[in-house]
């Protein structure tokens, strides 16, 4: 055949190689060399990637290729030859006297090494057809990265959208457990990772936190590493550098990135082995360090959403519960007081939280007789609430048993306190009984702030007659009596009162309080009351109080 | 779920062959996908379902081997189809290009229709 028909031919077939549709197109680039040279046998190889390579006519041994693969893996897609007897290597054992080596390049780049075993024929035609061979080469080589930038460029968008859904799923859940799912495998995915592991402390507070452990694949470390752990991203390329907490962990490499919310590390993302195509493992990359800080961050900003959620959680179930146990106290502190033979009474209560622990109530008697009292019990909020509750069950239940002897009567209930507080809750109790055919109150002050009885202008003090109740089981109380007649009045308060203080933590005290019930003997009871509590109020300007105000007032008339 | 990937191949009729997977789909993941599909296409078939039921995590490289199974049914005029994705794989796969050749499903049994061409 003429040179000229075998350049031809050979421009055909590479006319038919579609760039778009072929990955490894040396084959079809040897075959048309092979035409247009007129040789009849030859290899063509990628020198950028070895194991891509077509042989046509000849079939070298293990070792030639070995050695071909050696050379390529130095030289790189800057090779333009064989070395010194590789040539023949390749050909044995049928070795050609003139072969041809055959470099396709383009912009200073070896696209292929095509070797021949003969000189083209037609050199000038065949210079076309290895220029023709090169383009399509050339074509195909920008086709593979473009589509190589395209995936990277892509994976990228994956990545940004991979930390926006995690964000978005912070805002959505406050379900810690499948964030934490979430972050691990966005992490693990993102990073190429073989496995991964997250340990955190979920409730934040100390090392007896409840940790949350998660493993894909085998674990890489427990709980342990939470006491050693770095407070900056790590990567160990090599094992000989990790932290000992990993020396164990079964990879290769670790990159590893601390969970560090307000300002304390509370837990660890873990991940190991970036694997490659080759099906090997790849060196954890700044880059990648950078991306799983990222998700660290999102770990800790879930995990404080968490915790924030917990304590709006545990807030709103303690409010529920003072709410539920005020309108319980409602219903124990009398809404209105009663009408009794002989006295005219009044009196209020100032809770400092919505349920405290002051009492105050009137009991009248059977026989013409009005006992009342105000107690105080240790402590604030709901437990002493309850002990309030249990304070007026007993009056009232106990009541039936007679108040003739007092101190008798303070000792059943002071029994039943006892036995009741289990958690050395204790009470102060002003306790009186008021006999209108003998105009006098016979009184009992377990413990409590002294009454105040004012007659004829001028106050007397009712001090205390033993220890409050409920606390020491051996205690004595003494009953003592003051005249009340019409006009007098006895005056008994909580300790919310004298001790209120302002802005200059001076305290109300008894001198003020005396002087306001001096002060407003010609009063009526109701007037009074208002009067104690107003001047309490002006005098301690908005200043918050840690102790409920009690009023209650009684006057002969 | 665990991170070796298990496959196995159910075929409803000659021409679909349906690869559950059960893991991650990585590189090794990946490549035991490629060859099971290879494997059948082989044998002349060219419709494949993916059910990616008991699979939650993928990754780059299990996807650019994906997309090579997706390039080699294309080349020889099949049809690739996905089934019963976690909402992160669905979304992974129409950002890396994957759902521009290829369909993805609720369930089986349209995407084994849309494979015989009952259905567009």
């Amino acid at each position: 055949m003429h040179p000229g028909a075998d350049i031809l031919g050979a421009h055909a077939r590479l006319a038919a190689i579609d760039p778009s549709a072929v990955e490894n197109p040396l084959a079809q680039v040897l075959a048309a060399l092979l035409a247009g040279s007129g040789a009849a046998r030859g290899l063509a190889v990628d020198p950028s990637q070895p194991q891509r390579r077509a042989l046509q006519g000849l079939s070298p041994e293990a070792a030639a290729l070995s050695r071909l693969d050696r050379f390529l893996d130095q030289a790189g897609s800057g090779a333009t030859g064989f070395p010194d007897g590789l040539e023949a290597e390749l050909f044995a054992p049928a070795i050609p006297v003139d072969a041809r080596v055959v470099p396709l390049t383009a912009r200073d780049e070896t696209l292929a090494l095509v070797l021949l075993d003969r000189p083209p024929r037609d050199p000038v035609g065949f210079a076309s057809v290895a220029a023709h061979a090169a383009s399509i080469l050339a074509v195909i080589r920008m086709s593979q990265r473009v589509s190589k930038a395209d995936f990277e460029l892509k994976y990228r968008v994956w990545e940004l959208q991979s930390l926006y859904d995690v964000g978005l799923s912070i805002a959505g859940t406050l379900d810690f457990e499948s964030l934490a799912d979430d972050i691990l495998m966005n992490s693990i995915s993102l990073l190429n990772a073989r496995t991964g592991t997250l340990i955190v402390r979920t409730s934040g507070r100390s090392v007896e936190d409840e940790v949350l452990v998660k493993h894909f694949g085998a674990p890489l470390a427990g709980p342990e590493i939470l006491s050693s752990l770095p407070d900056r991203p790590c990567r160990w390329n090599a094992r000989a550098d990790r932290m000992s907490a990993l020396a164990k962990a079964p990879a290769e490499k670790l990159l590893l990135a601390p969970i560090v919310a307000d300002g304390r590390t509370l837990g660890v993302l873990i991940m190991a082995d970036k694997e490659n195509r080759a099906g090997g493992v790849d060196d954890f990359s700044p880059s990648d360090e950078r991306i799983l800080s990222l998700f660290g961050n999102q770990a800790a900003i879930a995990l404080e959403n968490a915790r924030l959620h917990r304590e709006a959680v545990e807030k709103e179930r303690m409010e529920r519960e003072i709410e539920l146990a005020a309108s319980i106290q409602k219903t124990i502190l009398p809404a209105s007081l009663p009408a009794v033979a002989g006295l005219r009474l009044a009196g209020g209560n100032r809770p400092t939280r919505q349920v405290g622990g002051d009492y105050y109530d009137v009991f009248p008697l059977p026989d013409g007789r009005t006992a009342f009292c105000v107690a105080d019990v240790a402590g604030k909020g709901v437990p002493a609430a309850l002990l309030v509750s249990t304070v007026h069950a007993c009056l009232r239940i106990l009541l039936d048993t007679g108040v003739a002897d007092l101190p008798g009567f303070v000792a059943r209930v002071h029994r039943h306190l006892l036995g009741f507080s289990s958690t050395r809750k204790f009470v102060t109790l002003f306790f009186a009984v008021y006999d209108p055919l003998r105009q006098e109150v016979r009184y009992l002050n377990a413990g409590h702030n002294p009454g105040i009885c004012l007659a004829g202008g001028e106050s007397t003090l009712l001090p205390s007659g033993g220890p409050p109740i409920g606390i020491l089981p051996d205690c004595v109380h003494r009953e003592a009596t003051v005249p009340l007649r019409p006009g007098d009045t006895l005056v008994l308060y909580s300790d919310g009162i004298t001790e209120a203080v302002n802005a200059a933590d001076e305290e109300f005290g008894m001198e003020r309080l005396i002087a306001l019930v001096k002060g407003g003997q010609d009063e009526i009871p109701e007037a009074l009351s208002s009067h104690i509590f107003g001047a309490v109020s002006e005098f301690t300007r908005g200043v918050a109080q840690y102790d409920d105000q009690t009023v209650l007032i009684a006057r002969a008339c | 779920m665990s991170e070796i990937l298990k496959v196995t191949v159910e075929r409803p009729d000659a021409a679909v062959a349906v690869l559950r997977t059960d893991g991650y789909i990585n590189n090794a993941g990946g490549e035991e996908i490629a060859r099971q599909a290879y494997a059948l296409m082989g044998g002349g078939v060219t419709r494949l379902l993916l059910d990616l039921e008991k699979t939650k995590i993928v990754n780059s490289i299990g996807i650019s081997i994906l997309i090579e199974i997706l390039e080699k049914l294309l080349d020889s005029g099949g049809r690739l189809a996905f089934c019963r994705l976690t909402p992160t794989i669905e979304k992974t796969f129409q950002i890396m290009g994957l759902a521009q050749y290829a369909r993805i499903f609720p369930a089986p049994d349209p995407a084994v229709a849309w494979l015989r061409g009952e259905t567009d």
